[in-house]
């Protein structure tokens, strides 16, 4: 739907461009003694001429100087692979987040001036306004003489729990697009500001639209607004404003985008643009890109690929443990479906949730990034001299399929690999995967999905290397 | 959670389902932490709970598992109906549409599982009589006509929900007991756990992670 807008497609490659310059520091990363599962790979690799183990992730946070230093003097963000590089690094620093993100989820394309993002800027918020404008206007005259919540139009979060004094927060839901503060700005500026509004105007006129999928989409929506991150200082309180504004952003969405329409889940997706962006527009334009990559997760055919991914990669790494999950007969990993639908999110302290969310969203590290091709061609060549020629197992290519989210998720099995061995059947799997929640420490998990990936792509050198021979 | 001696005879094993927001992690909940969970995040995918009880001096441990309630969820959620030994099927009375659907769920509940699956059927929330939107009468028909259990519940103030999970265990293990479940069926969701230690397993409840480690 949103594809056909003008400057998505600037935005587009922003999102999916992958890392693309040279780092040596992928060579110091080595297995640490223990990891039992990854024996196997271990054995293939003489151990003497390793370097010890450093890990890239799990440095200090971007903070605001260094990603000031990156921009240059008319605001562009040039070097974009440094950006994601420093991101996976260590997350980014609360203070810098937000204007780290509107480039990592595509809000802004990383080479425009900061002149040409207050033109966008202007253009975001009128096209958002106006897609709002139009389900609304459209509730509205489709159910004249009922009142607003009954039209679906707006909610109130009242708590009925709470004391009822508690002024209610009534959503602006005026038809009219919010005009944007014209104070400071000259004559020509402020004509072609209303050029933008006409012509966000007609974008909005044009996309199709559906009653029957909205109503429907409002009903769900509508349910799981009010129990959306309760507890996050963002969203708490009785009739809090935050609450309408995610039930916009939501219902927007899904009004202009009804093959994958609304999700449950979709929800914690976007508390955590609100809470990090906190502004309707933007959070709008960084969720819809965000999900545009990842919606396929959310329909009923894409839902278990990522699962099956998992399984197939946790059956390459660690067999002992993929059989002992099959013979409990949760071998479909459905314990995990969460953790990858909500990247993360109930498993970790919402803060943490937030690293490792910018960190996996940084795509620095994934197999079809350079850096990978550089150290499978440094091993390559280290095969080649130490080796050369002798036979070994010819074993499965990278499948560059697995992105590090799925090594994450290896990684957390992995990591109670003793305790799930000791389960009898699927149910103790379960009751033992649920009490993780809130129980990890994310810096040990992130060092070992980093060095599960890294010995991944030695491992599947070593194979390619035998297939080349 | 090592290997040992059980302090249960049996396991049954439920399902909860029903539509989204008819409060059916809250009813688990409730039941297993005798708490009432406001504003509980919605499922994704499945999620699981369980609790021992005592039916006729015998110790039965149920394992509940909890569905994602929206439609497009049931590509995940549908291999969790294989092998229930009950299935709780709830519905909001204070939301018609929830109820409406319950020829939809049942359907799926009949297909999925085994004939002898107890079915029993909820009416959540019946705590907002103010708000309801279907009648006592009406559900109680349509449980009859179907042969389903019934009650009106409510996960917040706790009414009938011990009696819910109660029922239907008490309904299972009469079945076992006159012979019309089959313990060895393969998906009778019933297992039966020998107290003593030393008693015989069934061979599915080796800790399987023996010869895990031998590799």
């Amino acid at each position: 739907m949103f594809e056909r807008m003008a400057f998505r497609s600037d935005v587009e490659d922003t999102v999916l461009t992958r890392s693309c310059s040279y780092d040596s520091s992928y060579e110091m990363v080595e297995t640490p003694p223990g990891l039992t599962s990854l024996g196997a790979m271990k054995e293939e690799l003489p151990q003497e001429e390793e370097s010890p183990p450093q890990s890239v992730c799990c440095q200090p946070p971007l903070d605001k100087p260094t990603f000031q230093s990156m921009l240059d003097p008319d605001g562009r963000l040039v070097n974009e692979h440094a950006l994601r590089k420093a991101v996976f690094r260590g997350g980014v620093d609360p203070t810098v987040r937000k204007d780290t993100w509107q480039f990592m989820f595509g809000l802004y394309p990383f080479l425009s001036t900061a002149r040409e993002r207050e033109v966008m800027s202007a253009e975001h918020h009128f096209k958002y306004h106006q897609l709002k404008a139009r389900w609304k206007t459209l509730l509205t005259m489709s159910s004249l003489g009922k009142t607003e919540q009954e039209q679906g139009v707006s909610a109130e979060y009242l708590d009925d729990d709470l004391d009822l004094k508690v002024e209610s927060f009534t959503d602006d839901a005026d038809m009219k697009v919010p005009a944007m503060d014209t104070t400071n700005i000259s004559t020509e500026t402020q004509q072609q500001l209303q050029f933008l509004e006409i012509q966000a105007q007609v974008f909005a006129g044009r996309q199709p639209i559906n009653m029957k999928d909205i109503r429907k989409a409002v009903r769900i929506i509508d349910k799981d607004v009010p129990r959306t991150d309760r507890g996050h200082e963002y969203f708490k309180g009785s009739g809090n404003p935050h609450l309408s504004i995610l039930r916009n952003i939501l219902i927007t969405f899904a009004a202009f985008h009804p093959k994958v329409g609304y999700a449950q889940g979709m929800n914690d997706i976007l508390s955590r643009f609100l809470v990090v962006l906190d502004s309707e527009v933007a959070a709008f334009w960084c969720f819809s890109s965000y999900m545009e990559t990842i919606q396929t997760d959310f329909m009923e055919e894409g839902m278990l690929r990522k699962l099956n991914l998992v399984r197939q990669l946790l059956k390459e790494l660690d067999t002992v443990l993929f059989n002992h999950l099959e013979n409990c007969d949760v071998g479909d990993m459905t314990f995990c479906h969460r953790w990858l639908l909500l990247g993360f999110k109930r498993e970790f302290p919402f803060e943490e949730a937030l690293r490792l969310f910018e960190i996996i969203s940084s795509h620095h590290m994934e197999l079809s990034s350079l850096d990978v091709e550089r150290v499978r061609d440094q091993e390559r060549a280290r095969d080649f001299l130490r080796e050369g020629g002798q036979n070994r197992v010819v074993g499965a290519p990278l499948n560059t399929e697995y992105t590090f989210e799925l090594f994450v998720c290896v990684a957390m099995l992995q990591n109670i690999r003793q305790q799930l061995l000791n389960c009898r059947d699927g149910t103790e799997i379960f009751q033992t995967v649920s009490g993780l929640s809130g129980k990890m420490d994310l810096a040990h998990i992130l060092r070992k999905a980093e060095t599960i990936f890294m010995s991944y792509c030695r491992k599947s050198v070593i194979d390619c290397f035998q297939i080349v021979e | 959670m090592a290997a040992g001696p059980y302090n249960y005879s049996y396991i049954f094993k439920y399902i909860i389902i029903g539509d989204m927001g008819v409060g059916k992690s809250c009813l688990l909940h409730q039941f297993t932490e005798k708490k009432f969970m406001a504003d509980c995040p919605h499922t994704i995918g499945v999620e699981f709970g369980t609790r021992i009880i005592e039916v006729s001096g015998q110790k039965i441990k149920l394992q509940i598992w909890d569905t994602a309630g929206q439609e497009r969820f049931r590509a995940v959620t549908r291999s969790y109906y294989r092998g229930a030994a009950g299935a709780l099927m709830v519905y909001d009375i204070t939301r018609r549409s929830t109820y409406n659907h319950l020829s939809s769920w049942l359907t799926d509940a009949r297909n999925l599982t085994n004939p002898n699956t107890v079915i029993f059927l909820i009416g959540n929330k019946c705590d907002l009589e103010a708000q309801r939107d279907v009648t006592y009468e009406e559900a109680k028909q349509f449980a009859d006509e179907n042969g389903l259990l019934f009650l009106e519940a409510s996960a917040k103030t706790g009414e009938n929900v011990e009696e819910a999970f109660l029922d239907t265990a008490r309904k299972i293990y009469q079945n076992i007991q006159d012979g019309s479940l089959d313990l060895n069926a393969a998906e009778s969701g019933v297992q039966h756990k020998p107290s003593s230690p030393r008693g015989t397993q069934l061979s599915n409840d080796q800790p399987t992670n023996k010869e895990g480690c031998a590799c």
